[in-house]
């Protein structure tokens, strides 16, 4: 039995109206694709951007808020912790390093970020270029910043306490002296302080890429906190000896062990810690609901769509009766018509799928080049086995629908349809 | 009259013992203590028969520092000391052995440490109990009641009341 | 090649739902077809000759009666089995051709091969070679830029694939002109005279007249012979 040559005919034969039906189911699939591919990108684009916070300490409040600034440098108010819990932290050991992070400013519109330069180090696993900061007027820029090694940039600050810009200058000129007092000038307004680049980040995947980042110290002292460190003192890094209240400290425990004890210790009623992915899993979880909805609203109208279109195809088949009808005349058996019909609505139905595969990873790829851009989180959106599974299933239940149509065109009665 | 109070008195002094023992029993449930540790509300997640689970509890040492060293339950084949971790957003356990429990709360919690039961013997239903013992270096050993909480919780069911 | 002898009787055919839209097209208490011979069956529009021609062909199932070719009854047989009959014993020829537009001329006389049940070695070259007799050019890949002659000699061949010793023809000259009919005419005396039982259900006085056998038909029921000659 060869069906195949009657199918291939049976489809040239109202060649743009199969050629629609596959488009809708195409497009059909290709929605469903996107959404799990993009939810998945999303997913995990925001798990390996954290992946080098191992445990973040913080101010009890909302732990998404700490997060988001930290890890994603979306600016939200956090409160600070006090200087005496900042300095427990600091120095409770059990760590590789514990490195305070500051927030606040911004130059040319990307985030300037402070903190120490082991965390640098360690967040971007090595420098693309140049050199880690060493100086309170040097910093390291990401790896897509603008900005280039050896660039020399003036950062506006907004002061509360009257202690402008220039004074931030001059006092950096003085810490590196080795004075610890300086007069402040009563300048109005907002000046610059000028940092030179000296090194620049691999990318990580994070909005870090696109940050300026100085010593915490920097920060601590262009916004009149002092220097972290004792008077007379003119290195940068740690230990802080007299560090102010600071939002947020990312620790590099020593081990795992490491990593539970201190995250049980800095549960207080002054603190709280948390590994960035229990954040995240509750987030994920809210996604992936939201997705549920999603994927139960695409389910629905690809249903309907299958629908709409299995009534098209019976249409169709039925300008073709007079056809089938001649094929059993001739002495086609039922099973044949039954064949051809089969494979004509599953050719259509299949076609539709595999396409809409590529089309949906297609969506999703672009979707994903977007949500990076807008959050500076590196994401790419893959076909995974989740999306192969829904194509497999997609076309089982296609092939099974398409009995629907082989049945009836095959049960027709055979004379009627040939006068 | 005086007859009626003796039979009131001796009354009260056999159920007075009983009521004590009672109460003591109700505390049991959520609370145990030895040497100056105590452990709250020691809670488990619904698990089928050849599943695994995972055993929570709060601590609050006011001892020294001690150290927990292992568990062991008729409810499981192994129970082990495990970190919870997660990898690409999907929750995992890693073995982490003896935890140092030093003085003041500690607590073993769904994102942090907890006690593996691998390999249940039986299946764990909301709303039932099983027995769990868990030894300190120094605190000794401690024969907990642990109540069993829905699959998906994420803490004790009376979280929040004190003791 | 041996035609199949026909034999029906007691045949009664009717159409419509309930006892009281019960129409009898069909009543014929006997006839027979001779092997070999070019029988037509003849009479006005509505009298049942297209209805006759396919209760013979198995492709309708009467009330009650019998009908046998060959000594084999096909009433009494199943529809798969029926097919299988026809697949295996008769070719038929419509009125509108009912090609395959899609499909080559060639592959529109193979089509029959596709359906199963049979060895298609050396049926390309047969194939090819009815073309060839019937005159119809088997370079010409589009069906539909055939002729309306040649379309229905397409069919022909497509009937002859299998080398059926019955074929069956519906009204197979009433969408030609005279001279394509004609030529369609011819073909169906020659296939006759090569030892087929041919049975065809036309007005077409050409081929009354070529025909061994006429059998005339009123309202599904036979007119006798003798009034037939006489017109």
């Amino acid at each position: 039995m060869n069906p195949f040559p009657l199918v291939l005919a049976t489809l040239r034969r109202n060649r743009f109206t199969a050629i629609l039906f596959v488009t809708v189911i195409a497009l059909a699939v290709a929605l469903g694709i996107a959404i799990s591919a993009q939810e998945r990108a999303l997913r995990l684009g925001s798990a390996r951007a954290a992946d080098r916070f191992d445990l973040i300490v913080a101010a009890p409040g909302s732990q998404n808020d700490v997060l988001f600034s930290v890890v994603y440098l979306d600016p939200t108010a956090v409160e600070l912790l006090s200087p005496e819990m900042t300095a427990a932290v600091l120095n409770g050991g059990r760590a590789d390093f514990a490195a305070p992070i500051g927030f606040g400013d911004n130059f040319n519109g990307d985030p300037v970020v402070g903190t120490s330069a082991e965390f640098v180090d360690h967040l971007s696993r090595g420098l693309a270029e140049g050199r880690l900061f060493t100086r309170l007027d040097e910093a390291v820029v990401g790896a897509l910043s603008p900005n280039r090694v050896g660039d020399r940039l003036a950062i506006r600050h907004g002061h509360a306490d009257g202690l402008s810009g220039n004074d931030a200058d001059a006092a950096a000129d003085a810490h590196e002296a080795g004075e610890d007092h300086v007069e402040a000038e009563e300048e109005p307004g907002h000046s610059h302080v000028d940092v030179a680049v000296v090194g620049r980040m691999k990318p990580t995947g994070t909005p870090w890429d696109r940050a300026v980042v100085v010593p915490v110290e920097y920060n601590w002292f262009a916004h009149g906190m002092g220097t972290g460190h004792l008077p007379g003192e003119t290195r940068i890094g740690a230990p802080y000896e007299a560090a102010p209240g600071v939002p947020a400290i990312v620790i590099k425990p020593e081990n795992l062990a490491a990593a539970y004890g201190l995250r049980n210790r800095y549960r207080t009623t002054e603190s709280t810690a948390f590994f960035p992915a229990e954040v995240l899993v509750e987030i994920y979880a809210v996604m992936g609901n939201v997705a549920r909805i999603m994927s139960g609203l695409t389910l629905a109208a690809q249903v309907l769509v299958v629908a709409a279109i299995l009534a098209g195809i019976l249409a169709l088949l039925d300008l073709q009766r007079q056809r089938f009808a001649v094929l059993r005349a001739l002495g086609a058996p039922g099973s044949f018509v039954f064949a051809v019909v089969w494979l004509y609505v599953g050719t259509l139905i299949a076609g539709g799928a595999l396409i809409g595969l590529p089309l949906g990873w297609g969506v999703a790829a672009i979707v994903s080049r977007l949500v990076a851009r807008e959050t500076g989180v590196a994401m790419t959106a893959q076909i995974g086995i989740a999306e192969l599974a829904l194509v497999g299933a997609l076309l089982c239940v296609g092939f099974l629908l398409a009995l629907v149509p082989a049945l009836l065109t095959y049960r027709k009665p055979v004379v009627e349809a040939l006068r | 009259m005086r007859t009626v109070a003796f039979a009131m008195s001796m009354l009260a002094a056999t159920a007075f013992p009983v009521l004590i023992a009672s109460a003591e029993e109700d505390h049991h449930e959520h609370v145990t203590e030895a040497g100056g540790l105590r452990i709250i509300h020691p809670w488990a997640r619904a698990a089928r028969q050849g599943q695994n689970t995972l055993v929570f509890m709060e601590i609050d040492n006011e001892a020294g520092e001690d150290v927990l060293e292992s568990a062991e339950t008729e409810a499981a084949n192994v129970a082990r000391i495990v970190g919870v971790t997660f990898k690409d957003g999907i929750a995992a356990t890693q073995e982490i052995g003896a935890i140092d429990v030093p003085p003041g709360d500690f607590a073993l919690d769904p994102a942090g440490l907890a006690i593996e039961l691998v390999g249940l013997t039986e299946t764990l239903e909301q709303g039932g109990e099983f027995e769990l013992e868990v030894h300190f270096r120094n605190a000794g050993e401690l024969h907990l009641h642990v109540d069993v909480e829905a699959a998906n919780a994420t803490q004790h069911s009376h979280a929040g009341h004190s003791h | 090649m041996n035609g199949l002898a026909g034999e029906v009787g007691g045949l009664v055919y009717s159409v419509g739902a309930g006892p009281r839209e019960r129409q009898t097209i069909i009543d014929l208490p006997a006839l027979d077809v001779k092997p070999g011979e070019l029988t037509v069956l003849s009479g006005p529009s509505g009298s049942g000759k297209s209805t006759l021609l396919y209760l013979l062909a198995g492709l309708l199932v009467p009330d009650r009666g019998r009908i046998a070719w060959g000594g084999e009854a096909l009433t009494g047989m199943g529809e798969a089995r029926r097919d299988r009959w026809r697949r295996e014993n008769a070719g038929f020829i419509f009125q509108n051709f009912h090609l395959i537009e899609e499909l080559s001329p060639l592959d529109n006389v193979l089509m029959t091969g596709w359906f199963g049940g049979f060895s298609t070695r050396g049926l390309r070259s047969r194939a090819a070679a009815l073309l060839e007799r019937f005159g119809v050019p088997i370079e010409r890949r589009r069906t539909s830029l055939l002729s309306r002659g040649e379309q229905q000699r397409v069919a022909i061949a497509r009937a002859l694939l299998f080398d059926p010793s019955l074929v069956f023809a519906d009204e197979p000259t009433a969408s030609l002109d005279g001279a394509a009919g004609g030529l369609v005419t011819r073909t169906l005396r020659e296939i006759a005279d090569e030892g087929r039982t041919v049975v065809a259900a036309s007005h077409d006085p050409a081929l009354l007249s070529i025909a061994d056998r006429t059998v005339r038909l009123d309202h599904g029921r036979l007119v006798p012979a003798t009034q037939a000659e006489a017109a």
